[in-house]
């Protein structure tokens, strides 16, 4: 056998390792962030978040929530239903105001207030809101704003809602389609 | 005969028809007039008049925190209904695409990129805000010094007063620092005083006398929403 | 010359003429034009007049008023789509545009209108839609004048997004950023040489219901139009949170669940690495609003004003402090806010410039070791195995390691921030 297939035999097992380790070394090593997902509970449901993702920022005390539905048919009796939660330990006082004004910033109807009532610890109450009757074609936004006093603290929330009134029929906007479809984003 | 009658018809035909090629070329240009982005012509509202201040509320009479999280809220609808309700009577969307920002080698300062899907119309580069040089007709980002205006040089896309240039890449600088821009000027040109330096990672402008507060000048209006979160509280606050 | 010639040469003679007359009928306009945009100011948390307000730059006298849209870049659109000229605003809403146009057989220019996308005019962030598209405010179109110059610019006038009766949300948190790149992030070099080509996505409560933000790309989810008036705990806070990780890129601290309760509030316990994360954002935004000089910084989430309660300079102070106090996010944000400020000095002499606390969070080594960057994490980036790491305690030791000065007043009078 010759010297150079003598190191030759010695040499490749002993590279294949050298060169294993190192390839694993290497991938030990790395510090790169991982994009893992890591589950989070919140709430009653696992909401999971990158870990490259800042977001578990804080909610007001005081939440109004909004109507689900997709639209409302125009006419007497039309309402929003929104509900109001109160996520103070202890009962809160609240009293919430609404605004109609239509995509050019005209008053539809005139601003109002509610009474105060009392929303018990941890709960929710409805919040109903009578549509003006008798909306054209068009879009609109109905504003309602609440406040809540528990104790020495205080909260207060909004919701913008949009309206997008075709056939009789008042399609409930999100806040983007608001902007997307309604003369909202005029500068006037 | 028939040599004469081509020479009377096919001739002048010919060149009024290279005429009225060129004419055409040059109407499809103005037509053009300049990249645009992909904004559908929008309709086209008649100016209302400013809303007169809402009435007050009436017992306008006169306080919020945090908490911890709450469930996760509901997932979307898969569908939306409204948006194809209303476009089909024949309401517009008024958003447009995203930016393409122009790319730059990933150790430049990554900032003031040029986006090249807005492209303004232009004959000389004089004509271009932004700092942009006028490229085949319309403003873009420089390559080149000679894209640029006179005494002005090419860096980091934008066309920058020669005067004003200390370095084109961080390779000019030292360390850690950055080649950057200081920013749009709010001359015509955009960079009657923009500047390109070096500039450190480390410290900053932490001399808060030499920047005051500045109050709203004397002629802006208060005008009052109808409807404030004082209001509110201050009806908790005074009923029973 | 033979009538064949001369045939040829009066027909080229004839192209050529109306060559030359199509061709002059193709003329070009210019001009520039001048204008202001302003919107009507909605947002909360602003120092209320009943309150000192020294160094405070967001004050009541700002407050429901038209303001000026500023910072933005600016085009000129013609009718029918094509853009003829760009520019910015500057502080007053101001903006003036060089503009150019083919017009066919000398005709008029026609009409164009000003569009601006919520894009900063230096490009440190720009507002999209949840799908990252770009909001389109417009103006009315007018009819150009050609030939106008510099020094004789046509007026389009002023314009104004939003009234009293109905704000624009949008333009609302536009304004939010821009008051949090001018007064706050504007101070430091690393956010100068970082801070550019953030998202601003808006909205999206689905997959951020409280709004959030991802450092490693750059962007940040507002969850709804109502969190536009809620500068301090929405957009300020997010941008907060994208600058520190620019400050020093690192594993979010993703366990909100001390203690049984879920997210986080100034109020609630959490671990030291969540309860520090939630402070320097909130430091970082606040500093928007509240200067070195400040009396009453407040902070809170409200679209009005914070109650005197959640003042973030009062400090309960060492030997007073309530169980469990060491652990709520507010213990650590009156901390920072210490080492900040220039108010109630006593044991207390800190002033540290606000570029130094980036300059601070730049300072933590890479790794998952005691005082590094992913300390809350394992070695391999896999799971947290240091809840309390990455806290108020380890940017105590990289502060004072920066600025050479000792912070063991301030942490103590602040009821310590938990940290190991």
């Amino acid at each position: 056998m010759t010297s150079v297939s003598r190191m030759l035999r010695r040499g490749i097992p002993s590279f294949t390792v050298a060169m294993a380790l190192s390839f694993t070394g290497a991938a030990a090593f790395s510090t790169a962030p991982t994009t893992e997902v890591v589950p989070v509970v919140r709430g009653e449901a696992v909401v999971a978040l990158p870990a490259a993702e800042f977001g578990h920022e804080l909610e007001a005390k005081i939440v109004l929530e909004r109507d689900e539905r997709d639209s409302i048919a125009i006419g007497a009796g039309a309402e929003l239903r929104l509900s109001v939660k109160n996520r103070f330990d202890a009962e809160a006082r609240v009293t919430y105001a609404v605004e109609f004004v239509d995509e050019f910033g005209f008053e539809v109807d005139r601003p109002a207030m509610s009474d105060v009532f009392v929303v018990p610890a941890r709960d929710s109450a409805p919040v109903e809101i009578e549509l003006p009757p008798a909306l054209e074609e068009g879009f609109y936004l109905a504003r309602i704003t609440v406040a809540a006093r528990s104790g020495d603290e205080s909260a207060d929330d909004m919701i913008e809602q949009g309206l997008g009134v075709v056939d009789g029929e008042a399609l409930l906007l999100t806040d983007e389609e608001w902007l997307e479809w309604s003369n909202a984003n005029g500068g006037f | 005969m028939k040599n004469e009658a081509i020479s009377k018809i096919v001739a002048p035909t010919i060149g009024a028809g290279l005429g009225a090629v060129a004419g055409l070329v040059l109407f499809a240009l103005s037509a053009v007039g300049g990249a645009a982005p992909s904004t559908p012509p929008a309709p086209v509202p008649a100016t209302p008049a400013r809303p007169g201040h809402a009435a007050m509320v009436p017992e306008r009479e006169g306080r919020g925190d945090q908490e911890p999280a709450v469930p996760a809220p509901a997932p979307a609808p898969a569908e939306r209904a409204a948006p194809a309700a209303l476009a089909e009577r024949g309401f517009e969307r008024r958003t447009i695409g995203a930016s393409d920002p122009l790319p730059r080698d990933e150790g430049e300062w990554q900032g003031m990129l040029v986006d090249q899907s807005i492209r303004a119309a232009c004959d000389t580069t004089a004509r271009c805000g932004l700092a942009m040089a006028c490229v085949e007709g319309a403003c873009g980002a420089c390559v080149t010094d000679d894209e640029c205006g006179a005494g002005e040089a090419c860096v980091l896309d934008h066309c920058v007063p020669e005067r004003n240039v200390e370095c084109r890449t961080r390779h000019d600088c030292r360390g850690e620092e950055l080649c950057v821009l200081s920013g749009y000027s709010d001359d015509l040109r955009g960079n009657g005083s923009m500047s390109a330096f070096c500039r450190p990672m480390d410290g900053g402008d932490d001399a808060e006398a030499e920047t005051p507060y500045v109050a709203p000048p004397e002629d802006a209006e208060f005008d009052p929403r109808p409807v404030r979160v004082e209001d509110l509280l201050e009806r908790l606050d005074g009923a029973p | 010359m033979k009538t064949r010639t001369k045939e040829a040469v009066r027909a080229l003679l004839l192209g050529a003429l109306a060559f030359f007359t199509l061709s002059t009928a193709a003329e070009a306009a210019s001009g520039v034009v001048r204008g202001r945009l302003r919107f009507y100011q909605n947002q909360g948390n602003y120092c209320p007049s009943s309150r000192t307000c020294t160094a405070a730059r967001y004050r009541q006298a700002d407050y429901n008023i038209n303001s000026p849209v500023r910072d933005v870049k600016v085009y000129l659109v013609a009718e029918g789509g094509g853009v003829l000229g760009q520019g910015t605003t500057n502080a007053n809403g101001d903006y003036q545009i060089s503009w150019y146009k083919f017009t066919w057989w000398g005709g008029s220019p026609g009409r164009a209108r000003i569009e601006w996308y919520g894009e900063h005019r230096d490009g440190r962030f720009a507002l999209k839609t949840s799908a990252g598209g770009r909001w389109v405010f417009w103006t009315p179109y007018s009819t150009l004048t050609d030939g106008t110059t510099a020094s004789n610019r046509q007026n389009l006038g002023t314009r104004t997004w939003g009234s009293s009766s109905s704000p624009n949300a949008l333009a609302n948190l536009y304004d939010g950023a821009v008051r949090m790149w001018r007064d706050a992030l504007n101070s430091s070099n690393r956010m100068r040489n970082s801070f550019t080509g953030v998202e601003i996505r808006a909205y999206d409560g689905t997959t951020c219901p409280t709004s959030c933000a991802n450092g490693a790309n750059k962007r940040i989810i507002i969850d709804s139009s109502t969190s536009a008036y809620r500068p301090q705990a929405r957009v300020m806070h997010e941008m907060g949170h994208i600058a520190s990780y620019l400050s020093k890129a690192r594993r979010a601290c993703v366990d909100y669940t001390f203690g049984g309760n879920n997210g986080w509030s100034m109020t609630s316990q959490e671990w030291a690495c969540a309860g520090f994360e939630e402070a320097i954002a909130t430091f970082f935004g606040d500093r928007a609003i509240y200067w070195q000089a400040s009396p009453q910084p407040t902070s809170c989430l409200s679209s009005g004003v914070c109650p005197n309660s959640s003042n973030v300079e009062t400090s309960t102070g060492s030997g007073s402090c309530a169980a469990g106090e060491a652990r709520q996010p507010i213990t650590a944000v009156r901390y920072l806010r210490d080492l900040y400020d220039s108010v109630d000095e006593t044991n207390d002499g800190n002033r540290f410039g606000y570029s130094r606390f980036f300059d601070a969070l730049a300072r933590f080594d890479n790794g998952s070791g005691n005082r590094a960057a992913d300390e809350p994490w394992n070695w391999w980036g896999t799971s947290l195995d240091d809840r309390d790491g990455r806290s108020a305690r380890d940017f105590r030791a990289h502060i004072e390691g920066l600025t050479g000065s000792s912070t063991s007043s301030n942490y103590t009078n602040n009821c310590s921030p938990t940290g190991d």
